[in-house]
C-alpha cells in the first residue's frame, strides 16, 4: 500500500516539475552558448580617473603616463588578478600563488604551476609594488605591466597563450564590457588586460603598521622594540642599507652571502655579467612576518632563522656584496638580546589592515 | 640752422635703429656631465685594478654621490645660483647632466658644494622620488641632541663602495666610503673650480666634465687606508674627517667646449 503511494507521488512529482523543466530547458545537458555582448549597446566610455593618494612619507609613485588609474581599470584589474581564466587549464589565478593572507606572498617554498609543476624560487610578494622598479627576484620585468606578462605563459606556472587568454576574455560574458569600460575598447589585448592588473596592483598599499604609527608619532616602541629600530637602522644590524626607507627596500640587487657558489644565478641570468652572479632583489621588509618562508628560495622558514643567518651563517663568495661587511667573521654575532630585539622590532611592520583590505578581495 | 636740425634727425634715427637693430642677449645653456676617474684612467666598475696609496689593490662595485647649491660666478664676481641637489649614480651606460639655463654674460668659475649643508639637508630638499630617498641617511646615525621623533637626518652625501685585496695576498675585504652628516654633523664642503677659458653666454650652448678623481679621496692631503676605520664609517667622524679634507682635489674640470 505504501509502496502504491510512493509511486503515485513520484509520478505526481515528474508531472509537475519535470515537465516545465524540460519545456524550459534547464535540464539539457548541453549548456547554453554564453551570449556574447552587444558592443553597440556599450555605454559611452567615461572613465573615473583616480587620484593617487601618496601616503605621509612615501615618496611619490611614478604611474605610467599611458596607464592612469582609474575605477573601472582597478575593477578590472582586481577581477582579472582572481580569475583562473589566465592560465591554460583554468584552474590557477594570480591570487593562487599571491594570496591576500600572506600578504600576497605564498607561504609554500615553491609555488606550484597548474600541472603540478615546481620551480625553484619563492613567488614574491605584492606589497606597495607601485614603487618597485624592477620585478622579479632576478629584476627581469622593468615595470608591474610587463611582469604580469610573465606568468601567464611561464611553462612552470599557469602556461598559457596570451593569444588564448585573449580569445577566451573576447568570449567571456562580461570582459568585453569590463574592457569597453576601463580602456574605451572591447578589443581586449594582453597589453590592456596587463595594464588593468598593474592598475589594480598600484593600489594594494601597506602603510599602517605600528612602525608607520611610531613614524608618524602616534605610538611609541616598546624597549625591545626600539632597540630592534636602533640595530636595524644603524652599522650594528646594518640592515638599512638594503632595507631602508619607509618601503624598506632599495631596489635593488645585492648578493647577502647566502651561498659561496650561487647554484641560482640570479640577476646573472638576465645581465650576462659574471660580476651578477648570485644577486637578487631586495624584498621589502613590509609584513615579513607573514610572508614566509624567506629567501628568493624559500629556504629559511621563520625570521628566527633568517636572523641566525645573518648573524653567524654567511657564505663569502666572488660576488659578496660590499655591504655584507661582517662577511670576514660570517656574519655580526648578535647576541640573543639582539636577535630578540631585531625580531620584536621586524613584527612591528605587520599591518594587517593590509591582508584584510575589502578592496583587496576577490569581487 | 634748418640743415642743422636735418642732419642731428638723421644722427638721432641712425641711431635709433642701429640700437633696435641690436640684438637683445639671450639666455643659453651649460650642460655640465658628471664623469668619474681614477687617477688617470676613466673609471672601470668591478675590476681588481687600482691600487690605494695605502698599497691595497681595490675595486669599485658601487658609486653614488649629491652635489648642490650649484652657482656660475660672471667675471664681476656675481653670482648666479641653482637651488636644489643633483644625485649621480654610475651605472653602465648611463651618464649624468646637468642642464643649467644661464643669464647672458661672461662667466668664469663653477661652485657647488660636495653633499648637503646642514640646513638643506632634510628630507624635503631632494626630488621626493626612490631613487633620491634611497639616499637616506638613517635616525640613529643624525643628530642625538635632537629628539628622535623630530629628527630629519637627511641623505648620504656619497655611497663608494667597492673590494680590496687587504695583503695583496687575495684576503678579499670590502669597504664602504659612505659620508654624510654623522651625528649631526655638517661633513659637507663648497668647491670652486675656474674655467680653463672665459664662458660667453648668448643664446648659445656650452658643454663640460665636471670629474670625480676616486682615487683622491684616498690621498692628499692624508693617505685613507681602508684597515684603519674597517668597512663601517658612517659613525666615525675621523674618517669622515680624512675623507672631507681629501674631498678638496676630488674634482675638475675638463673638455669645456662651445657647442
Amino acid at each position: 500500500m505504501k509502496t502504491k503511494l510512493l509511486i503515485r507521488l513520484f509520478f505526481l512529482f515528474t508531472i509537475l516539475v519535470g515537465v516545465p523543466m524540460v519545456f524550459t530547458g534547464c535540464i539539457d545537458p548541453k549548456p547554453m552558448p554564453p551570449k556574447k555582448m552587444d558592443v553597440d549597446t556599450f555605454p559611452p566610455f567615461m572613465p573615473t580617473y583616480l587620484e593617487f593618494k601618496v601616503p605621509e612619507g612615501f615618496p611619490e609613485m611614478e604611474i605610467p603616463s599611458d596607464n592612469a588609474l582609474t575605477q573601472e581599470g582597478v575593477f578590472l584589474g582586481r577581477k582579472l588578478f582572481y580569475d583562473p581564466i589566465l592560465s591554460g587549464d583554468s584552474t590557477l589565478s594570480c591570487a593562487g600563488c599571491h594570496k591576500q593572507r600572506d600578504a600576497f606572498s605564498d607561504d609554500r617554498r615553491f609555488s606550484i604551476g597548474i600541472d603540478g609543476s615546481i620551480g625553484n624560487r619563492q613567488a614574491m610578494q605584492i606589497i606597495n609594488a607601485g614603487w618597485m622598479t624592477k620585478l622579479f627576484w632576478d629584476g627581469r620585468a622593468n615595470s608591474l605591466e610587463e611582469q604580469a606578462l610573465g606568468p601567464v605563459e611561464n611553462p612552470i606556472e599557469m602556461k598559457a597563450h596570451w593569444p588564448m587568454v585573449v580569445d577566451r576574455l573576447k568570449e567571456h560574458t562580461e570582459y568585453p564590457l569590463l574592457f569597453h569600460k576601463a580602456f574605451g575598447t572591447a578589443d581586449i589585448t594582453k597589453e590592456l588586460a596587463v595594464k588593468a592588473i598593474a592598475q589594480f596592483e598600484r593600489t594594494m598599499v601597506s602603510y599602517h603598521s605600528k612602525f608607520d604609527r611610531e613614524r608618524l608619532g602616534k605610538v611609541f616602541y616598546s624597549v625591545e622594540e626600539q632597540d630592534g629600530y636602533d640595530m636595524f637602522f644603524s652599522e650594528r644590524g646594518d640592515c638599512f642599507h638594503c632595507h631602508g626607507g619607509v618601503l624598506l627596500t632599495d631596489n635593488t640587487f645585492h648578493n647577502n652571502g647566502l651561498d659561496s657558489i650561487p647554484e641560482d644565478i640570479g640577476l646573472e641570468k638576465v645581465t650576462h655579467s659574471e660580476f651578477d652572479r648570485g644577486l637578487f632583489k631586495t624584498p621589502t621588509l613590509r609584513n615579513i612576518e607573514l610572508t614566509a618562508p624567506y629567501m628568493h628560495d624559500g629556504r629559511f622558514r621563520t625570521l628566527e632563522e633568517v636572523i641566525d643567518f645573518y648573524s653567524e651563517g654567511l657564505q663569502k663568495s666572488k660576488t659578496i656584496d660590499p655591504l655584507m661587511k661582517a662577511i670576514r667573521n660570517g656574519g655580526k654575532h648578535f647576541s640573543p638580546y639582539e636577535k630578540k630585539a631585531l625580531l620584536a622590532f621586524l613584527k612591528t611592520l605587520t599591518d594587517t589592515s593590509f591582508v584584510h583590505n575589502p578592496a583587496y578581495r576577490a569581487l | 640752422m634748418k640743415r642743422f636740425h636735418t642732419l642731428s634727425l638723421s644722427i638721432i634715427l641712425i641711431a635709433f635703429v642701429a640700437i633696435s637693430c641690436q640684438k637683445d642677449p639671450v639666455k643659453g645653456v651649460l650642460k655640465i656631465q658628471m664623469a668619474q676617474k681614477v687617477g688617470g684612467d676613466v673609471l672601470t666598475m668591478n675590476q681588481m685594478k687600482y691600487m690605494s696609496p695605502a698599497g691595497h689593490p681595490y675595486q669599485i662595485n658601487k658609486l653614488k654621490y649629491i652635489l648642490s647649491e650649484f652657482s656660475l660666478v660672471d667675471k664681476a664676481g656675481n653670482t648666479i645660483r641653482y637651488d636644489g641637489g643633483l644625485l649621480t649614480e654610475v651605472q653602465e651606460g648611463e651618464t649624468q647632466v646637468l642642464n643649467l639655463d644661464v643669464p647672458p654674460g661672461d662667466y668664469t668659475q663653477l661652485k657647488f658644494r660636495y653633499g648637503l649643508s646642514k640646513e638643506n639637508n632634510i628630507k624635503s630638499y631632494l626630488p621626493n622620488t626612490v631613487k633620491y630617498q634611497n639616499m637616506y641617511w638613517p635616525k640613529p646615525l643624525g643628530d642625538t641632541t635632537v629628539p628622535t621623533a623630530q629628527r630629519d637626518p637627511g641623505f648620504h652625501y656619497m655611497q663608494y663602495e667597492g673590494r680590496y685585496d687587504s695583503l695583496g695576498s687575495g684576503v678579499i675585504k670590502v669597504f664602504n666610503l659612505h659620508t654624510g652628516p654623522t651625528f649631526g654633523a655638517d661633513n659637507s664642503f663648497m668647491v670652486t673650480l675656474p674655467f680653463s677659458q672665459t664662458i660667453n653666454i648668448d643664446g648659445n650652448e656650452w658643454n663640460l666634465d665636471l670629474i670625480m678623481d676616486l682615487q683622491e679621496w684616498l690621498q692628499n692631503p692624508k693617505v685613507f687606508d681602508y684597515e684603519t676605520f674597517g668597512p663601517a664609517i658612517m659613525p666615525i667622524q675621523a674618517a669622515q674627517d680624512i675623507l672631507k679634507a681629501n674631498g678638496k682635489t676630488v674634482f675638475s674640470l675638463s673638455n669645456l667646449r662651445e657647442k
